[in-house]
């Protein structure tokens, strides 16, 4: 079979690389001290970085001379997390659930949203502009809106989502907001950047057989009677637009849904970290100490700064192992995206 | 009685100034025919293509295949299409590629995904049926999609350039390929492309296209014996066939 061009190229640039040059570097001909090189650049610098941080962290406050109840090290922290692991441990938990749930329901709703949005133009027309105006709308700003109209909506026995308990309602409308925008803007161009050849073939072999069955009827169609011809046109009209649904719904499962994997996952890691966004924001201006962002209130109240870093340290790490969550879900489901 | 004819086929391209892709277009192709369209860039060789298989509606004219509209045949999927990009799904093995067709048709049954391994065995790929398009070479991947084309028997298979994008020898290969797959089961078959030496070594008629608008400039048959092998391109009478193709293409007599 024929090989592939690009294995040529680096295979030339391999045995070209014996001549000295200023190049030469670029293509070293051990691939151990290459792969050596690869390590350190994608591990060992973010490492180094982190490291830094972590280490003014901890020892930045001691050189200023600052104490703990202004601005605790990084050890005291941690000291603080452990001691008070029993109660900040469920407040976490507490926090992600109201993520998490608000990264699921506001993303499957987007995900509607943009499917709407491909098949109807006027749904389209009417709605995108919108659902851009909403991005620009500050989170600190929906928060203690959307507490508002919790509190002034009294549903009573008629409450939509009995389930959720009402001082939860508004953190949910947050998350779900941050999480929902950007990926119905993101979906809804998702599903419409499809292969236009692969389209054409979706075309050539996608039509309906009700179409061939309408086209019969209408042949068939009795024109002496008004009845008769009202009646099989009514029957038309109605297999035309089922034949259409169906192809529609082909077009979807077959190749949009397919095509637009990579623009969920950007959106998926995008929100993954806005969730836990809202959440803390949800949590922390609905003021039930519910969650973290609930919980760490008190301590700004009662100055103890190491509990108050203790819970931004937890609730960062909960953030990042969802987002990580997120990218090997990615990696297993599409293993095939990378090498392209 | 021809299997398609096209008579005083014209296409105007939509847009503010509508712009004249086809004029006055008219050829019968036999069952079993292979025709080539040959011409420069922008003598409506694609759209000729297009129009057949009813992926853009004619201007002017009439095209029949079997005596019916390129919409009727569409709609009982009688239209076999190869792309010059081989448009496969990138998250499709070959075979799931290749049995896109009768899947969407609602044929993926036992005899369908018997079809379609029979497909794949008959353009050499078998022990590629379950690689992702990323992990097959360009000219594979157009063999992908020659059996996706096949798979569900069309009676009319249309090619636009399919090995356009592939190198003078991988190009070679799959044209004597081509001639292997289509001599077996002598599928009316359509093919444009810009190589005189592919449209003389392959069809049993070349078409030459004159640019602006797209009119038959000249058509010639050739009757080179079949089965066809490579070794005839050395023949004086391929020689002679490719200067009458490259006379008509110059407007020369």
């Amino acid at each position: 079979m024929q090989a592939d061009p690009s294995h040529q190229t680096t295979a030339h640039l391999q045995t070209e690389a014996g001549a000295p040059g200023m190049w030469e570097t670029g293509y070293s001909r051990d691939s151990r001290l290459e792969r050596g090189a690869r390590v350190a650049f994608n591990i060992l610098l973010p490492a180094a970085g982190i490291g830094f941080v972590l280490f003014v962290w901890n020892y930045g406050p001691l050189w200023l001379g600052l104490h703990s109840y202004e601005v605790p090290t990084l050890s005291e922290d941690i000291q603080a997390l452990q001691a008070n692991w029993g109660t900040i441990g469920p407040k976490l938990q507490e926090s992600v659930a109201d993520a998490l749930a608000g990264f699921f329901l506001g993303n499957i709703l987007a995900l509607l949203g943009a499917i709407v949005f491909t098949q109807s133009r006027i749904a389209e027309r009417t709605f995108f502009p919108l659902a851009i105006v909403f991005q620009a709308i500050p989170i600190v700003v929906v928060a203690p809106v959307s507490l508002q109209i919790f509190a002034s909506l009294d549903w009573g026995p008629y409450d939509p989502l009995p389930v959720i308990n009402s001082g939860l309602k508004p953190i949910l409308l947050v998350t779900v907001l941050i999480t929902f925008f950007p990926t119905l803007v993101n979906m809804t161009g998702g599903l419409k950047d499809i292969d236009p050849n692969l389209y054409e073939l979706m075309r050539l072999i996608g039509a309906s057989p009700l179409r061939a069955r309408v086209a019969k009827i209408k042949a068939l169609s009795p024109r002496s009677s008004l009845v008769g011809a009202l009646l099989s046109a009514i029957l038309c009209a109605v297999l035309t637009a089922i034949a259409g649904i169906i192809e529609q719904s082909q077009l979807l499962w077959r190749l949009r849904l397919p095509s637009s994997m990579p623009y969920l996952f950007s959106s998926l890691k995008i929100t993954a970290t806005l969730c836990f966004v809202g959440a803390f924001v949800g949590e922390f201006v609905v003021s039930a100490n519910v969650g973290i962002g609930g919980y760490i209130k008190q301590f700004e109240i009662q100055e103890e700064w190491p509990q108050a870093f203790a819970c931004v340290l937890v609730f960062v790490l909960a953030t990042l192992a969802w987002v990580g969550v997120v990218v090997v879900a990615e990696r297993l489901l599409f293993p095939w995206q990378r090498k392209n | 009685m021809p299997l398609i004819d096209v008579s005083g086929l014209t296409y105007y391209y939509p847009g503010k100034v509508p712009l004249l892709a086809l004029r006055e277009v008219s050829l019968q192709i036999a069952a079993g025919e292979f025709v080539s369209l040959i011409g420069p860039s922008g003598c409506g060789k694609s759209t000729m293509l297009r129009l057949l298989s009813d992926l853009l509606k004619p201007t002017h004219g009439t095209i029949r295949i079997g005596g019916q509209t390129p919409a009727q045949i569409r709609r009982s999927r009688q239209v076999g299409f190869v792309f010059q990009d081989p448009a496969l799904m990138p998250w499709r093995s070959t075979y799931k590629n290749v049995l896109l067709p009768l899947q969407v048709m609602g044929k993926a049954d036992k005899r369908g995904r018997a079809k379609a391994h029979e497909m794949i065995k008959l353009v050499g790929l078998e022990l590629f049926e379950s690689k992702r398009p990323n992990e097959l070479s360009g000219g594979m991947r157009q063999r992908v999609s020659i059996a996706r084309a096949l798979t569900y028997s069309p009676q009319v298979l249309l090619m636009d350039e399919p090995f356009g994008a592939l190198d003078q020898i991988t190009r070679d290969e799959m044209n004597q390929e081509l001639m292997r797959i289509w001599e077996a089961d002598r599928t009316t078959l359509v093919f444009v492309t810009h190589s005189i030496a592919e449209a003389v070594y392959l069809s049993d008629r070349v078409i030459v296209l004159s640019p602006r608008p797209g009119m038959i400039a000249a058509m010639i048959d050739i009757t080179l014996p079949r089965p066809r092998t490579a070794a005839i391109k050395a023949e004086p009478e391929f020689f002679d066939y490719e200067t009458k193709v490259l006379r008509a293409l110059e407007g020369r007599p």
